[in-house]
């Protein structure tokens, strides 16, 4: 299998397996599918269809069994470090935000820079930028215990931005949010893609397949095929 | 945000448990700064003991529990004198005696008046005191000084009276502070006629020192040689015996501050399993997780060496006001001691916070987010 492949897409998923042993079994059978740069893909399933199996392995938090994932054109079984890979290629918007309590939201965005290539004046510029993007600009002292499960989310949207990711993958993003604080989290996934990023969202909130350039539905570890008249292949 | 700043913020948002951390480190430097000055100013008492005759070496009895404890005896001194390649061997009796309570331990140096010279002694007023003199007494040129006694005044060491006929001059401070007295009238006072404590042994120009002293040692084999202070212990046993209770209080100070930090790294790493677990998720790599870990036991450890050295300090003082170590213990800071006091409480972070960083280094970064 080559590393590199001609026209390569910002990712690249191909004939990916993953088991476990025990009861969970086989999760992902045989999974392929590819995001471009500027795309908005929407992964649906029912609970249990590996939805969350799949980002964790594209972000590099576990390995597949078999097969290949390959993140603009480079495998990701074969780079050495993942941790840079995880800080430079992709950003993860977790389901359910994971903040630090004990820092605020600025420092929450600020933390997954360190160690990174920004000067400590060129972070808190960033966080700060993408706090106000995210219509936290008022917010940015205040700790996550003291904001809404929307205003979380944002700021959970904001830190998974911070490194400039190409690829940006969000589990769950909009699941437990209102309908204007879903808008608001929907144009940030856009916005990703119109600046050219590609953006991976795993859910079954219609309001995001809605907003989606294409969706991908997962049942039993395979993408189904679209069916024909189905609207939610081709947004 | 800078990555000492994270540091700061973690130690400070778990602050009771730092302060209780912090303490236990302290309790460790502070043992470790005190058995460390206290050995030392013991060490440099006693060295300057042998010092004073400013010799190629000193001679005393082998093994004794303490230098002033040591005899030697005429014909011994004779037997060094008749060495080849010794060109003076001095006997001087040492005892000590209590002028009150605030100075219960007097130096007294016992010697002929004809060996003050080679001895390194310099009368700088009055006269010295005459051989077979029963009331006169030479004050070292602190002790004048301290005691407000010139020449012509009177000076009461526990039931005796002594004249004091002359002040001297060592450039050795212990005895500076003490005072010598005619050898036989001293020996007599002390009830041991006839005995040495020190032979002082100078050798002929281009002589072999080492040889000279091996040829001592070998004819008298109850005596010792000692040139340096590493050598000290072979003549005095306590000194030996503190020194290596030193090392042992270090050893089990170290154990019990490591244990401290320990315990807060193991507690902090299984409340904040998630937390390592989003940060490597994030792109941290284990080298700057386990500098994390490592990194904040090390800045609770400073705060405890720092608060370690300021009470031992106290300690130190509250020692040197004991009864048992008035007038023999003499606080010396030396800075080897202070880089001792932080090197084991860099130690105390490392060893305690190893284990915890390396399994936070380890996590799997999935594992670790799903971990309730």
């Amino acid at each position: 299998m080559s590393d590199n492949h001609g026209a390569s897409h910002a990712l690249d998923v191909e004939d990916v397996v993953k088991s476990y042993p025990g009861r969970r079994g086989i999760v992902l059978d045989h999974l392929s599918f590819t995001v471009d740069d500027g795309e908005f893909v929407v992964l649906e399933g029912p609970s249990g269809s590996g939805k969350s199996t799949t980002v964790h392995l594209i972000a590099a938090l576990d390995r597949p069994s078999s097969g290949s994932i390959r993140v603009h054109g480079r495998e990701l079984s074969h780079r050495h470090r993942l941790d840079r890979f995880r800080r430079e290629q992709v950003g993860v918007v977790f389901q359910l935000h994971n903040l630090l309590p004990h820092l605020d939201a600025l420092q929450n965005v600020e933390i997954v820079s360190l160690g990174g290539k920004l000067h400590r004046k060129q972070r808190q510029a960033r966080a700060e930028e993408l706090l106000r993007e995210v219509g936290l600009e008022r917010q940015m002292h205040v700790y996550p215990p003291e904001l809404s499960g929307g205003e979380r989310q944002r700021i959970a949207v904001a830190r998974a931005l911070a490194n400039n990711p190409p690829l940006l993958l969000a589990d769950e993003p909009t699941g437990s949010l209102d309908d204007d604080t879903a808008r608001l989290v929907i144009g940030l996934l856009r916005a990703h893609c119109v600046a050219g990023g590609a953006v991976l969202a795993v859910s079954h909130d219609p309001r995001l397949t809605n907003a989606a350039d294409r969706v991908l539905n997962l049942v039993g570890g395979r993408i189904e095929p679209a069916r024909a008249g189905e609207e939610v292949v081709e947004s | 945000m800078t990555f000492l700043g994270l540091l700061a913020h973690n130690v400070w948002r778990r602050r009771l448990r730092a302060v209780v951390t912090a303490v236990a480190v302290a309790i460790g430097v502070t043992a470790v700064l005190a058995l460390g000055v206290l050995t030392s100013s013991l060490r440099d008492t006693a060295v300057s003991v042998l010092q004073i005759g400013k010799a190629d070496f000193t001679v005393s009895q082998k093994g004794a529990s303490d230098i002033l404890y040591s005899t030697i005896s005429k014909q011994e001194i004779d037997s060094m004198r008749a060495t080849k390649g010794v060109a003076s061997a001095i006997g001087v009796f040492v005892q000590t005696g209590k002028i009150n309570a605030d100075h219960p331990f007097f130096l007294e140096v016992g010697m002929q008046p004809a060996d003050e010279v080679p001895y390194g002694v310099q009368v700088v007023a009055g006269r010295s005191f005459t051989k077979t003199a029963t009331n006169e007494i030479m004050l070292g040129w602190r002790a004048a000084k301290d005691y407000g006694v010139g020449v012509g005044g009177k000076f009461k060491i526990e039931e005796r009276t002594f004249r004091v006929v002359g002040i001297f001059s060592t450039n050795v401070s212990i005895a500076d502070e003490g005072g010598m007295f005619p050898l036989a009238e001293l020996q007599a006072w002390h009830t041991l006629p006839g005995v040495y404590t020190l032979a002082v042994v100078r050798v002929d120009p281009h002589a072999k020192v080492a040889a000279i002293r091996r040829s001592i040692e070998k004819t008298n084999p109850r005596l010792a040689t000692v040139k340096s202070e590493s050598e000290f212990g072979r003549v005095d046993r306590n000194l030996v015996l503190i020194t290596a209770a030193n090392v042992g209080g270090s050893i089990l100070a170290l154990f019990i501050g490591a244990t401290g930090v320990m315990n807060t790294s193991l507690l902090s790493f299984y409340e904040r399993i998630r937390e390592f677990g989003l940060l490597r998720a994030a792109g941290w790599n284990r080298r700057r997780l386990f500098g994390l870990v490592i990194g904040e036991a090390l800045f609770v450890s400073l705060i405890g060496a720092a608060a370690g050295i300021g009470i031992g300090f106290g300690a130190v003082a509250l020692l040197s006001r004991l009864p048992d170590l008035r007038g023999v213990f003499h606080p010396v800071y030396h800075t080897a001691i202070f880089g001792r006091a932080l090197g084991f409480a860099f130690g105390m972070a490392v060893l305690g916070a190893l284990y915890p960083a390396i399994q936070a280094a380890r996590l799997s970064p999935l594992v670790a987010l799903q971990h309730e």
